[in-house]
């Protein structure tokens, strides 16, 4: 009896013991220290798929949260609609030492509903903050939902960029004919794979993985370094029954979703037959009817259970004049199916970072977004914003996979790069210099592609009083009188032109007899990328464009040029700079270009790129100086 | 429908005698021609969008419900401002809840046609525990639509009745609200208005149930879209506004109940308060923070240690949980225990530590920056939504706030300096001015330049105050190098920083410094026979943060402010200076901020450059702003002023 209680009491040390050293900060592996802002003391998280549209999912996680980069990991977030119900989250909060300081109530998990005017989503969040002010601490979640209908399972993170992990892992059980593809993304780590009756379970372990250095510029979309993803080959959801093993069929299932939404009142189709009435090519009709779109409809998201992926009926929008993505790019291919132009909509995942990489051997349609190609024009039509010219696709979308859905099944095509020769501006200066140094400046600019944007924006979402203060606002320099300010974008080309004249006092620094005279301060080119010597992650920037500038600058009467910078040319393959200045008369002529390309090279190269924007930036700064007579 | 409301609420069922009549308000679905025609806005002609008129009518039965009634109508007179099609109106979702009811939506066309918006266009959601809301999406919206919209939303909450914002961020034409109370109860009206309302006018009623009341009418006309600008406490301090408070309850044959009677019965209420004075006065409320605390203490200390420990202890082992609060959540030990807490929670802690150690400790209770402005004249607590401490010890007194671990004695929060706050003492309450101490900072580096240009030598900051702070906050928050290269070299990235060396991180009460050594290549050019150099190599600012050549609110600093920059530069041999910056100074009207920037030789040959600013109010009226922005103009364009060196 006496040994029985000394066993007992044994396993309850044991378990203590093994409780604390899973909390306590001393217990992390040493190898699990370095770069970490975060550490993954223990995860374990597992999906039971019963059938093809249920699973059940439950997570147990353990981290330890350094600094302020670590902490999101201190707030669990979790989506709950008519699909995923959780059932129960809970999250506890330890001292660096491992002692309990508090576990979380029930009023602790917060719903949050949409806030935004534009949108009724019917779903919550539910979201449960478990941060301390003082670092370390370790925060411990529990959670089970539900999951009853779904076609695609969410990417397992084993770890971000800047975290460690020493234990973590990932079971997947299904009914033993259930199908589903998988792939380590930075992990060779395979899966222990164990049968019970009908059941197969599969399991990835990983343990001791020390952090990679969160370093920016780096290929991760979202800094997730090494993940487990899932994609399941029979998908149900909402009584939709799909075949996901490769893009067609899975663009097939989303077609089918969609199919026979495209009927436009009589009444609408003879809108249409009117709107292209006389325009003899199909961009003749595409713009007329693109115009349309954008003129009479507003952007309004109303996600209800499978209408989350399934469009609203043409109809719907036709009547409301206001739909989401889907809605609106479903109205436009349905209106130009009335024009008889074929056309398809395609499911992208939008966003000025990039795209998470979509996988052949893999498939899984990352998705948050829907827009219009027309294959007999090449063009792609994004639905949702009123001003962009015709076919023209920005920042949000291009250069990126997206899945084109036809009725032969989906296909994986890409939208088309904005290189440096398509993001330009070409500006004209000309700069008064007077004695006191204040000057006075004309500019012309045009801008186009990606730097023609925010013009654009400005014109849609301004009137001039309100362009005037956001210019004089936003304008690297400071501005003592506006003259005028003209903004206007092409109606049918990605481009916009600027034409303004004012007047700035401190262009110049004076000292004494001199006037030191900053010659890019109009439109300077500054990027840095920090000194580190142990770059280990590859380099990706993605933006590319094209500046041009011819400046001519008029001395002020009385001063002579003491010093005017010399030519200078730098060449590389990251881009280009180019740069002259000549004196004629009383003034000075300068022409500089500059060309900055995308760049995607190793960790070892990091260097050279730095150098080369270090090059870039110290020739942009260069000044005349000028002394008085 | 719209009648519904007044048949729920009083009917007056005598006409009001009206002193001043002016209606402008037309009824529901009367769109008059002009309005219907309108392509511009003539007061404003950058509006893409405007609002009509703007109608509230709150009425409170004599059983304490209140009734808010609104009517609202847009014009829609360009499509870029076809969002305003999407209505959201939020509700109070809690135990207090509004009804919203009888919600009634339409567009009239420009050519008349008049189109009733259909329930299958609103939604109704959750938003968080406290708020919900009403999401129309009007549909067919057309350029030139007219939008009219009504509802009514009621409540038990009689205390504060409804507020009523003339003002929006887009313009209004005409915007009214009209009040009726029975005359058993007797309300304060806190105006926020830049001018006398266009219309004021008030009528005597008889209600149903023979209860006699008032009927009171404010309307203003023509008021500008409101936009925030930099550095403003709250716009919501500028926008028009009328709110109520009750003050009395007088039932006939009942003894009359003061809502709000005088501070000192205020101060006696929040002293008897179960979540108040209770909460930090009376043992068994926080016997665990005060036996965690205790061993700190030593017998004999001065009050003001004892005080720096207890706001200390509190701060560093509670994190505040970012709301601010008067009344605790629930016991102070509860919130030790989960280690967490709002400003009531952590503010009381350490009120009830000091009040246990046997120190004069009272709440202060205020409302914060964004809370809105608070009124001295009326004695009543929802003007106040945060509480701080103050120590009271002989002749001295001690400021106390631990939302933050990094805030010292007589620092607080920054949202906690508004001006003013209210001393909950139960024999003399009081007013008491709150001012933030100036934050300051000082740059001093002793460095060397050399014939390629490059400055090296060795620096050292000192911050104090806000700004130390500021420091220590985001210290925590990044690693001591890149924090430093984030402060010291953003006009040089290329600087080397070395032999970093911090003092004061932990001591709150001293002023934090670092000590550094440094090379700045590129920091001047080299020509010819020339060197041009840049002394100062970076400062706190680079820009001017004022650059907008109009402004319509007063400009307003949380602390006053100072900054000096002093360099000694010892020149590459063989260099000599060929011309020094001229000295300047400015001065603010009535000392309001000062500029100082010399440029001398020193003794030993080397140059010393020193420029020095202050800022000494924290509030600048908006006719100042030209001068404020000349000059930090002219402090930026001393900080790029440059040194002509030439070989000899």
């Amino acid at each position: 009896m006496r040994h029985f209680f000394l066993v007992l009491l044994l396993q309850v040390l044991a378990q203590f013991l093994a409780a604390q050293s899973i909390y306590s900060v001393a217990d992390i592996p040493p190898e699990c220290l370095p770069n970490a802002n975060s550490v993954v003391r223990v995860r374990e998280t597992s999906y039971v798929i019963e059938k093809s549209d249920e699973a059940e999912v439950e997570e147990w996680v353990v981290v330890t949260i350094f600094n302020k980069e670590g902490a999101s990991n201190a707030t669990w977030a979790e989506l709950d609609d008519e699909f995923v119900k959780v059932k129960s989250l809970k999250g506890s909060l330890y001292d660096a030492d491992g002692q309990l300081i508090r576990e979380s109530a029930k009023q602790d998990v917060r719903d949050y509903g949409s806030f935004s005017e534009n949108e009724f989503v019917n779903a919550k969040t539910k979201i449960l903050e478990m941060e301390s002010g003082t670092f370390p601490f370790t925060v411990e979640f529990r959670v089970r939902k539900t999951i009853k209908g779904f076609f695609r399972i969410p990417d397992f993170v084993v770890q971000e960029l800047g975290q460690s992990v020493v234990r973590s892992s990932l079971s997947f059980t299904a009914p033993a004919d259930y199908s589903y593809r998988w792939k380590g993304i930075h992990t060779d780590v395979k899966p222990v794979i164990k049968e019970s009756g009908a059941a197969k379970t599969s399991t990835w372990k990983f343990s001791a993985m020390p952090a990679v250095a969160k370093e920016p510029y780096n290929p991760f979309f979202k800094n997730e370094y090494a993940k487990i993803i899932i994609a399941p080959i029979q998908v149900s959801i909402d009584g939709h029954k799909g075949d996901f093993s490769n893009w067609q069929q899975i663009g097939k299932f989303f077609y089918g979703l969609n199919e026979n939404r495209d009927v436009l009142s009589p009444e609408m189709q003879a809108t249409v037959q009117k709107l292209i009435a006389g325009k003899k090519t199909n961009h003749e009709k595409i713009d007329a009817i693109y115009k349309y779109l954008q003129q009479n409809h507003r952007y309004v998201s109303i996600q209800i259970g499978i209408g989350g992926w399934q469009t609203l009926d043409a109809a719907f929008v036709e009547q409301k004049k206001y739909g989401d993505c889907k809605a609106l790019s479903n109205y436009m291919y349905s209106m130009l199916k009335v024009a008889g132009i074929e056309s398809y909509v395609a499911d992208i995942y939008a966003g000025s970072k990039g795209s998470p990489e979509w996988y052949d051997d893999t498939p899984i349609p990352y998705a948050n977004h829907v827009i219009v190609y027309v294959p007999g024009e090449n063009m792609w039509l994004e639905c949702t914003n009123n001003t962009v010219p015709t076919g023209y696709l920005g920042d949000f979308t291009a250069g990126r996979q997206a899945l084109l859905l036809t009725p032969q099944g989906g296909k994986i095509v890409k939208t088309p790069v904005q290189t440096a020769s398509d993001n330009t501006q070409v500006s004209h200066i000309s700069i008064h210099l007077d004695e006191t140094g204040s000057a006075e400046v004309h500019t012309s600019i045009r801008a186009t592609c990606d730097l023609h944007e925010r013009y654009r924006a400005l014109l849609a979402e301004m009137k001039q009083p309100d362009i005037e203060k956001d210019f004089v606002e936003n304008a690297g320099f400071p501005i003592a009188k506006l003259h005028n300010l003209h903004i206007s974008a092409s109606v049918s080309l990605p481009e916009a032109d600027v034409d303004y004249a004012l007047k700035i006092n401190s262009l110049v620094t004076k000292s004494g007899k001199r006037m030191f005279v900053p010659i890019h301060k109009i439109n300077p080119f500054k990027r840095s990328l920090p000194a580190n010597d142990k770059r280990s992650l590859d380099l990706i920037m993605r933006d590319a464009f094209t500046l041009t500038d011819t400046i001519e600058v008029q001395m002020p009467v009385g001063y002579v040029l003491e010093n005017l910078p010399q030519e200078k040319h730098i060449e590389s393959e990251f881009g280009r700079f180019d740069f002259q200045a000549i004196k004629q008369d009383n003034a000075v002529h300068i022409v500089r270009h500059i060309e900055i390309q995308p760049v995607s090279v190793p960790a070892a190269r990091y260097n050279e790129v730095r150098q080369f924007y270090q090059d870039v930036t110290k020739a942009d700064g260069a000044q005349m100086v000028l002394l008085k007579l | 429908m719209p009648l519904q409301n007044a048949l729920f609420s009083c009917i007056l069922i005598c006409a009001p005698a009206l002193l001043f009549s002016q209606n402008r308000v037309e009824k529901w679905g009367n769109i008059p021609e002009s309005d219907l025609k309108m392509t511009v806005y003539k007061p404003d002609s950058s509006a893409a969008v405007v609002v009509l008129q703007d109608v509230g009518k709150i009425s409170l039965k004599v059983t304490g419900t209140v009734s808010f009634y609104r009517s609202r109508r847009i014009k829609v007179l360009d499509a870029s401002a076809f969002d305003e099609g999407n209505l959201m109106i939020t509700y109070r979702a809690s135990k207090s809840a509004d009804e919203l009811r009888d919600l009634d939506v339409q567009v009239t066309t420009p050519d008349g046609v008049k189109t009733k918006v259909k329930s299958d266009n609103v939604f109704t959601e959750k938003l968080s525990r406290r708020w919900s809301a009403k999401k129309i999406f009007i549909p067919n919206l057309q350029k030139g639509a007219v939008i009219e919209y009504r509802y009514e939303m009621r409540s038990e909450d009689m205390l504060t009745l409804y507020d009523w914002y003339f003002q929006d961020e887009i313009p209004v034409r005409w915007s009214e609200v009209e009040v009726t109370i029975p005359e058993y109860y007797d309300y304060i009206f806190l105006r926020n208005i830049p001018r006398a309302f266009d219309v004021e006018e008030r009528s005597n009623g008889l209600q149903s149930g023979g209860v006699p009341g008032t009927v009171t009418r404010w309307g203003l006309a023509d008021l500008p879209a409101l936009k925030e600008e930099p550095y403003t406490t709250s716009v919501d301090d500028y926008r028009s506004s009328i709110k109520f408070q009750l003050r009395t309850v007088i039932i006939p044959g009942r003894t009359p109940e003061t809502i709000i009677s005088d501070w000192k019965e205020l101060a006696k209420e929040l002293d008897e308060n179960d979540y108040f004075g209770v909460q930090y006065q009376k043992s068994g409320k926080f016997d665990k923070l005060w036996d965690a605390f205790k061993g700190n203490l030593v017998p004999g200390e001065a009050p003001e240690i004892t005080a720096a420990k207890a706001l200390e202890f509190v701060s560093t082992q509670l994190k505040w949980d970012g709301s601010y609060r008067i009344f605790t959540d629930n016991n102070l030990d509860d919130a030790f225990e989960k280690k967490t807490g709002s400003s009531a929670d952590l503010n009381l802690s350490v009120a009830a530590l000091l009040h246990k150690a046997g120190l004069k400790a009272t709440p202060l209770l205020l409302s914060t920056r964004s809370n809105g402005q608070m009124y001295p004249e009326y004695p009543f607590l929802s003007q106040f939504n945060s509480v701080v401490v103050l120590v009271q010890h002989g002749e001295k007194s001690t400021i106390l706030d631990a939302t933050n671990p990094f805030l010292p004695i007589n620092q607080l929060n920054s949202a906690h300096y508004h001006g003013a706050a209210w001393m909950v003492d139960t024999k003399t309450p009081e007013w008491v001015d709150i001012t933030a101490p100036e934050a300051s900072q000082t740059w001093y580096g002793k460095m060397q330049l050399n014939e390629e240009g490059e400055m090296f030598g060795s620096f050292q900051i000192q911050t104090s105050n806000r700004t130390a702070v500021e420091w220590r906050n985001k210290l925590n928050d990044a690693k001591q190098e890149a924090f430093l290269q984030k402060e010291f070299a953003v006009s040089h990235p290329e600087t080397k920083l070395d032999s970093i060396q911090f003092s004061g991180i932990d001591d709150l009460n001293q002023p934090l410094s670092v000590k550094f050594k440094c090379r700045v290549p590129g920091a001047g050019s080299v020509v010819n026979d020339f060197i041009y150099c840049q002394p100062i190599l970076d400062f706190f600012i680079l820009e001017s943060p004022f650059k907008s050549l109009t402004r319509s609110f007063p400009v307003e600093f949380i602390t006053p402010f100072k900054a000096q920059y002093i360099i000694d530069l010892k020149l590459p041999p063989g260099y000599a200076v060929e011309e020094l910056p001229e000295a300047a100074r400015v001065n603010l009207t009535n000392n309001a901020g000062k500029m100082t920037f010399s440029c001398s030789k020193t003794a030993n040959g080397d140059i010393q450059v020193m420029l020095k600013m202050n800022i000494a109010k924290t509030i600048f009226a908006s006719e100042d702003y030209g001068a404020l922005r000349q000059f930090f103009e002219l402090i930026v364009e001393k900080t790029q002023l440059q040194l002509v060196l030439k070989k000899t």
